[in-house]
């Protein structure tokens, strides 16, 4: 039977003191899943703020020259590429800013055990505060094949867009991973409106690994989870395991893709998508959507 | 098919149709008391009352018993206020009681789904529904047809099972207004397998009512487990969404599944309708309910009303305001973005490709 553990960071902005602290931090939640046998290891979105401390808020970052943002960029994946070397795991780094053409991304990676960034993937669907902050939406969703299963990325809000995770399924993905960090206070409904109903959709495994408090005068909260189709998991919730509380920790489940071929067998979902209505008419929806 | 076995066939469809005819029907419900609808007061423009019909299964073999059952349900939305009322998927299995020795059928599995497990000693059980057809759209055209104009009340009908004349069969939901009048119908878009497996066909025109109650959509139970078919409706402009629903077994986390995550992905309001309770062995549990999007719940989980049990009759009533719907569109910050060019990249190969597979 294939199963493969994986485990999911949380992080809270209170607990992360200086770059210095946030590199223990890290080092040593990811040094215990993998003590535990986990070999793919998430971590929540904005983590690069902690490496970004001398300025005071986001849009002054996002203002600096093209060349300073890709080489923080860089410093920022340098350091994570060390730790996915150092504990032998598939490491999702949570997420960071790009410069690409004089334009910005919010975006996320994936690197391999080996310190190869096999993935890297820009959020693609933009909050109304995102847009105003100058983000570029990305317009590519790759997966990556790993002998773990095929890997996607879904960036942030891209959770709340059922287009992205469903590109993702029928570009190969087993497994969608969100480095996110939920505007407003805790709200569990907001997570089931997201990831949980993603994974449920699509018949995937889901990690969602949260940001939990202040960062950039802005409050974050949610439970990093491990989702996986209702009928197979306890009480049919459709999680594996949860974080129950806003602190810093990590969360670990065994993903079993045997259990999701059985699911899937008996109840093949994507095998009655109606492709001819969606072909006929999306591109003319879309295209009156355009023109109003 | 023996000649004997044609005359046995056409003259036990010839009883249905005059067991079943209009004016048996009208005559039925014109000896109800009715309330003057013209004494009512006209809808508050932007508040919607809605009424959502969780409806138990009794075989019946007389259909005025079931004329009955929705006259009671109509008629209780009524008074409560209601606009319009919603009905299930397989609003029609009470009917098949008509035919004899139905009831002796036996589930080859106690958990069949749907129809998957229903022996009928050989006979093709689309047979059955085409036989039906004629009699299933005389009854629904006639009763909720006059339970619209009696009450001044929209009616979504729940859906049955017609054939067309080619044969193919779908499960097909009507609206009626509060004049009594066909405003249209939706099939159901998006197949149980077991459905699949049976033969029934999906439906390949996806529909939005513009009513005196805002832009209104009917898509049936499945349709709701693909984003696809809201992300449509919201496209095409739909404010309410009606969801006839049949499920065989309740589970508060598979049931969240289906209408809540689409009206919450695509800010609409939705209204749930379930069959529920036990025919031919087969078992219906579902709670019927009407969700918005979580910010404009008090509670903030997306939910305004839901029924208290999962495996009774009840009737679920609550208000929706289509001015604070187009108020939280336009303001929404989270949700609400496009990008067409990734649509555009992926979308038409992709399920092209699937196509093919298949």
């Amino acid at each position: 039977m294939k199963s493969v553990k994986v485990s999911c960071i949380q992080l809270n902005t209170a607990d992360i003191t200086s770059e210095e602290n946030y590199y223990q931090t890290v080092s040593g939640l990811v040094e215990e899943a993998a003590s535990l046998g986990s070999v793919l290891v998430t971590l929540p979105a904005y983590t690069q703020a902690f490496l970004l401390w001398e300025f005071n808020d986001l849009e002054s970052y996002l203002n600096q020259s093209s060349e300073i943002i890709n080489n923080r960029k860089q410093k920022f994946l340098e350091k994570h590429i060390k730790i996915a070397q150092n504990y032998g795991v598939y490491l999702l780094p949570g997420s960071f800013f790009s410069c690409k053409n004089g334009k910005i991304y919010h975006s996320s990676c994936m690197i391999s055990p080996e310190g190869e960034v096999l993935l890297e993937q820009d959020q693609t669907h933009l909050s109304k505060r995102e847009r105003n902050l100058g983000l570029q939406r990305g317009k590519i969703l790759e997966t990556v094949k790993t002998e773990i299963g095929g890997l996607g990325l879904c960036v942030g809000n891209d959770c709340y867009y059922p287009e992205v995770s469903r590109i993702l399924t029928l570009r190969g993905a087993d497994i969608i991973l969100c480095p996110n960090a939920i505007e407003g206070e805790y709200n569990r409904w907001k997570q089931f409106a997201g990831m949980w109903q993603e994974v449920q959709q699509n018949q995937i495994f889901g990690m969602e690994s949260c940001l939990v408090g202040e960062l950039w005068d802005v409050t974050f909260d949610g439970r990093t989870t491990i989702y996986a189709p209702c009928e197979m998991t306890e009480g049919e919730k459709g999680i594996l395991n949860i974080k129950h509380d806003g602190g810093t920790g990590f969360i670990l489940a065994s993903l079993s893709f045997d259990a999701r071929e059985r699911v899937i067998e008996h109840y093949p979902i994507l095998k009655h998508l109606n492709r001819r209505l969606y072909r006929k008419m999306f591109p003319l929806l879309y295209k009156e959507r355009e023109a109003d | 098919m023996k000649l004997i076995e044609k005359i046995k066939q056409k003259a036990f469809s010839k009883y249905l149709l005059w067991k079943t005819r209009p004016c048996r029907i009208k005559k039925y419900l014109d000896k109800k008391e009715i309330p003057d609808t013209n004494r009512r007061e006209p809808p508050d423009s932007g508040n919607v009352k809605i009424a959502s019909a969780q409806v138990r299964l009794k075989m019946v073999s007389e259909p005025l018993e079931y004329v009955e059952t929705m006259f009671r349900l109509v008629k209780r939305a009524y008074y409560e206020g209601a606009q319009i009322i919603v009905f299930p998927e397989y609003n029609f299995l009470q009917l098949l009681g008509m035919l004899p020795g139905i009831d002796k059928i036996a589930p080859k599995d106690k958990t069949a789904e749907k129809f998957g497990g229903i022996d009928l000693d050989g006979l093709d059980i689309l047979d059955v529904f085409r036989f039906l057809t004629p009699v299933m759209k005389v009854i629904f055209a006639t009763t909720y047809s006059e339970l619209a104009r009696l009450f001044g009340i929209y009616i979504i009908t729940g859906s049955v099972l017609l054939s067309e004349k080619d044969g193919s069969v779908y499960s097909v939901a009507m609206l009626y207004d509060d004049k009594g009048r066909l405003v249209g119908q939706q099939k159901k878009l998006h197949l149980m397998p077991v459905e699949a497996e049976m033969g029934i066909n999906c439906g390949q025109e996806i529909r939005v009512f513009d009513t005196r109650l805002g832009k209104i959509a009917f898509p049936i139970c499945m349709d709701a487990t693909y984003f696809e078919t809201f992300r449509m409706l919201e496209l095409m402009g739909a404010d309410i969404v009606f969801l006839p629903i049949a499920d065989n077994d309740y589970n508060e986390w598979k049931a969240l599944r289906g209408i809540w995550p689409r009206v919450q992905e695509s800010s609409i309001y939705g209204v749930k309708s379930a069959l529920v309770g036990e025919i031919l062995g087969m078992d219906f549990a579902g709670k019927s309910g009407i969700y918005a999007p979580m910010e404009l719940t008090k509670n903030k989980d997306g939910i305004v009303v839901e029924a208290e049990s999962a495996d009774k009759e009840e009737l679920v009533i609550g208000e929706v305001c289509l001015n604070k719907l187009h108020e939280f569109r336009r303001q929404k910050h989270i949700i609400g973005d496009r990008n067409l060019e990734l649509y555009e990249r992926y979308f038409p190969k992709l399920y092209e490709n699937l196509y093919k597979e298949q």
